[in-house]
């Protein structure tokens, strides 16, 4: 066996690198790409969050009731049942039932006057808001709610219905009827809470009082137009 | 080993991996907008009728009367009022559209949010011709099954689309899944409480025509065709399908209604809304919203539909290399079968052992190269600056015909160029110091030469240390990457690398080509494609076995494939004028290419993989996702079998080669990926020495 210590390096001259440069040139055109990319990239994250964001709430609106009358201008406008007048307790539902009848009044004003208000439609007037807010939360949470319990209050809501029938929004002796409005001098119609409602001869006429899921009468067709 | 004259490297890998992921996270939010956005759109149902439902005596337009919901339109009179969910889609609603100005017929089309920044175009055509449009939520989904902010988020992000289309916001809305009024369960109407109460006014309808099923023309005909004098809203579909049979049940169903003296009106007009209050301006900073959604959605879009394209090319790439592995390495065997070796060729040779503290394992390596069963031979270790006493362990053995060389530390290719120097034959070996050769390998290796035109030949190199999951994969590895592609490279005789740990050259034709070149990190593969320019064959004997050690740990294994990947990058870019050279066109239009192919385009691409794996996951059919995944690794598997059956080991191993999928083929993406930014970058990249254990193991 043979041992050699060389110190002198034999071979040829060291060759330059491939890819290597001398300056940074290259990395730093590299580093400012890939910054514009992400730039490029923070700028459409930000565009989509910004094309995300709501446009706001609608304008209210309410439907209004077609021309003509009767019967089938009656079962035009049709209250809808919710699962929450069947889950609710005798007194919610009575107590829904006689803001839901004053509420009625209300709404024939809001529909009045949404053409020439549009931001009052949909119950944003502060009176509308202000008296329709439990109402709406007690309608809202059942609603949102489980269904399940649909077939149990069906006391309730016969009782409901009973009552309504009778014209009466709470059980005989319980009734806080709604005070009659009276005439301000502007001509309009004072409601007992301070409401102000137009009464211009334009107005449609309140509708009835809604009937009860079930308890009206089989619907007809409106007549021909 | 160092190169020779490294310099530091500027800027740590830590900024480029943050930059990496920097990159790499929009990416990851585009993809998901783009799931997001699309990934339930088209799909119609019609749910069952109830006489229970909340809503079953209800007309089919409902709106908040400020306390309450009410409903409209449940006795219209002969008024008909046809709707069309779904679109818009790009073929079926302007024919549609078509189908109703011919008849003369106002519609109401209930758009899906996605569809309208694909095809904002459609929807101002639709306005443009009169057409009366709702909000269809943004991705076709069920509002009931959804918490209240998504719910928002799919009707406000449709109103935004819509406004940038059209500049308008849309009242009327119809919630998917939900038909007629007596459809709607106690749960689907919670949502419609809420949207009337935000203002919207809902359109369910009356007589469904269910033609998503595609029940035939004259079927969707019959069922818009209202039974009673009464009219009502018709549902049909401009999108989510083939919608032929509906255009045809409008040809038939229109001109028989107004016979029989129906009127056909908008939804708004149903409901007596006027327009204006139907489609409200959206104002300007509502348009400039509503167009940066679509501008940003359409650059999603775009730029998945890019990505997709990049998976076909990667799927392609993938399935066009194992059809080609598996038929070369087929023919391979084959041929080999009947090449006859000349085993009489016994030319003395030297084998050179370059060393750079390599103290683990070079006795074991010296005491197999010198019991080697042929005739004449001689080793030379060149001990390039160990500080491990590397040298002297080589010494100690006072083996015979071996050759200690030392020189102060000057990288591997100057190692081997010392040691090719000191040859004294005219076949040369090259061994790694951490590579054990079995006693007959010697004489394999060196068989080929008897071949004038052989100038190298390549040795099957095995994993030693293949006891951990780490140890297995690259055991896999090696042997698919020798028994598949090296066979492939042998019969197209486009050998792009001999490996350093078994190769053998003539000494002539090291000469020939300036010897072993510093200039790339992979002197292997550089020193092979410099041969096979240089006209020499080079040739894969598969019988010619070492055992190496594999890196232990993945740090290990790290460094060791960002230098082969580098310094590959580094050979074919050195040797790139051989593609355009018919003299040295088998490595210039075979090998070259298939490095660029294989070794570096589809590692570069193969993140998408994983990206789309994800994607697909989430958004779409993960039984499709599931299937693609399994055919793939079927065919792996496969090929997997058939290269271990070609090299005689047991291919039990293989069942840990679906775990490659994670972790290891993404540190083998991730190291290509790396490579390029340094290529990029230009800074210089030096050889860093892997820890060894000294950990193989012989088969008796």
């Amino acid at each position: 066996m043979t041992s050699i210590a060389q110190e002198k390096l034999t071979t040829a001259p060291v060759e330059r690198a491939v890819f290597v440069t001398d300056d940074d040139r290259r990395s730093r055109i590299a580093r400012r790409l890939a910054l514009a990319a992400l730039a490029v990239a923070t700028l459409w994250v930000a565009a989509l969050a910004v094309g995300m964001l709501g446009l706001g709430r609608l304008p209210g609106v309410s439907l209004p009731l077609p021309d003509g009358g009767g019967k089938a201008k009656r079962h035009e406008q049709r209250p809808v049942s919710t699962p929450t007048a069947r889950r609710d307790s005798v007194r919610a539902v009575v107590r829904a039932a006689r803001v839901n009848r004053a509420a009625v009044v209300r709404a024939s004003a809001v529909t009045a006057t949404t053409a020439l208000h549009p931001s009052r439609g949909k119950s944003r007037s502060s009176t509308s808001r202000t008296r329709t807010a439990p109402a709406r939360r007690r309608a809202a949470a059942p609603v949102a709610a489980t269904s399940p319990s649909a077939a149990q209050p069906a006391t309730a809501t016969r009782v409901a219905r009973g009552l309504e029938r009778r014209g009466l929004t709470a059980p005989p002796g319980q009734a806080q009827k709604a005070a009659a409005p009276t005439k301000t001098p502007q001509g309009q119609t004072k409601t007992p809470q301070g409401q102000v409602k137009r009464t211009d001869a334009t107005q449609p006429a309140p509708p009835p009082p809604p009937a009860p899921p079930g308890q009206q009468k089989p619907d007809k067709p409106p007549a021909k137009a | 080993m160092p190169a020779p004259g490294a310099r530091t490297r500027t800027g740590g890998p830590a900024a480029r991996w943050t930059l990496l992921a920097l990159l790499f996270v929009p990416l990851l939010v585009l993809l998901a907008v783009q799931g997001l956005s699309t990934r339930t759109t088209g799909r119609s149902a019609t749910p069952l009728r109830t006489s229970e439902g909340p809503l079953a005596s209800a007309g089919p337009i409902l709106a908040w009367d400020g306390h309450r919901l009410t409903s409209r339109a449940k006795y219209p009179g002969k008024k008909l009022a046809l709707t069309f969910d779904d679109g818009p889609n790009a073929r079926w609603t302007p024919r549609i559209a078509a189908t109703l100005r011919r008849l003369g017929v106002p519609a109401t089309f209930f758009v899906v949010g996605s569809q309208v920044a694909r095809h904002p175009d459609i929807v101002r055509s639709l306005a443009a011709d009169g057409f009366e449009l709702g909000n269809h939520t943004f991705t076709h989904a069920d509002l009931a099954m959804l918490p209240g902010w998504e719910r928002n988020l799919q009707i406000g992000l449709t109103d935004n689309a819509v406004a940038g289309a059209m500049g308008k916001r849309l009242r009327l809305v119809r919630p998917p899944y939900s038909a007629t009024p007596a459809a709607v369960t106690n749960r689907q109407v919670v949502p419609l409480v809420d949207l009337a109460r935000d203002g919207y006014v809902i359109a369910l309808s009356n007589l469904d025509g269910e033609d998503w099923r595609r029940p035939g023309a004259a079927e969707i005909a019959r069922r818009i065709t209202p039974k009673g004098e009464n009219g009502g809203i018709v549902l049909l579909h401009d999108g989510g399908g083939d919608r032929s049979q509906t255009i045809a049940a409008l040809e038939q169903a229109v001109p028989r209604l107004r016979a029989r003296g129906f009127e056909f009106v908008s939804v708004s007009a149903l409901a007596h809304l006027p327009p204006q209050d139907v489609e409200l301006p959206a104002g300007d900073w509502g348009r400039v919203k509503g167009r940066l959604l679509l501008g940003t959605l359409g650059v999603a879009r775009w730029t998945t539909g890019a990505l997709a394209a990049l998976l076909a090319l990667v799927t392609i790439l993938f399935v066009a290399r194992m059809a080609l592995l598996f038929a070369f390495a087929n023919r391979h065997a084959r041929t080999t079968r009947r090449r006859a070796t000349d085993e009489s060729f016994e030319e003395p040779v030297s084998i050179v052992v370059p060393a750079y503290n390599e103290a683990v394992g070079i006795e074991r390596t010296v005491r197999s190269l010198v019991s080697s069963d042929y005739p004449e031979f001689e080793v030379i270790v060149v001990d390039d600056g160990s500080t491990d006493g590397t040298a002297e362990l080589v010494e100690a053995l006072r083996a015979p015909n071996v050759l200690v060389l030392r020189q102060p530390n000057r990288g591997k290719p100057a190692a081997l160029n010392r040691g090719i120097e000191a040859a004294r034959h005219a076949v040369i070996v090259m061994v790694d110091a951490d590579t054990v050769f079995e006693p007959g390998t010697l004489r394999k290796l060196v068989q080929p030469f008897g071949s004038p035109e052989v100038g190298g030949v390549s040795g099957n190199t095995k994993v030693g240390n293949r006891r951990s999951l780490l140890g297995r994969w690259q055991h896999i590895e090696y042997v698919m990457g020798f028994n598949l592609d090296r066979r492939l490279h042998d019969t197209l005789q486009c050998m792009p690398t001999v490996p350093g740990a078994i190769g053998a050259f003539r000494r002539q034709t090291l000469l020939d080509v300036g010897g072993v070149s510093s200039a790339t990190l992979a002197e292997d593969t550089d020193l092979t494609i410099a041969v096979g320019r240089a006209g020499w064959r080079v040739v894969y004997v598969e019988d010619a076995r070492a055992w190496t050690e594999a890196p232990s740990s993945l740090r290990a294994l790290w460094r060791q494939r960002y230098r082969w990947s580098y310094g590959t990058l580094q050979a074919v870019w050195k040797h790139r004028a051989a593609m355009w050279r018919r003299s040295e066109s088998r490595i210039g239009r075979r090998g070259l290419p298939y490095l660029v192919l294989f070794q570096i385009t589809l590692p570069l691409l193969a993140p998408l993989v994983d990206l789309f794996s994800l994607y697909g996951l989430l958004f779409l059919q993960v039984r499709e996702v599931l299937a693609f995944w399994l055919v793939f690794t079927t065919l792996q598997l496969g090929l997997g079998w058939y290269a271990f059956r070609l090299d005689g080991e047991s291919p039990r191993v293989l069942w840990s080669m679906p775990l490659q999928q994670f972790i290891y083929r993404q540190v083998m993406y991730l190291v290509v990926i790396e490579s390029v930014l340094t290529a990029i970058r230009g800074t210089p990249l030096h050889w860093r020495p892997i820890s060894r254990s000294g950990e193989v193991e012989v088969p008796s």
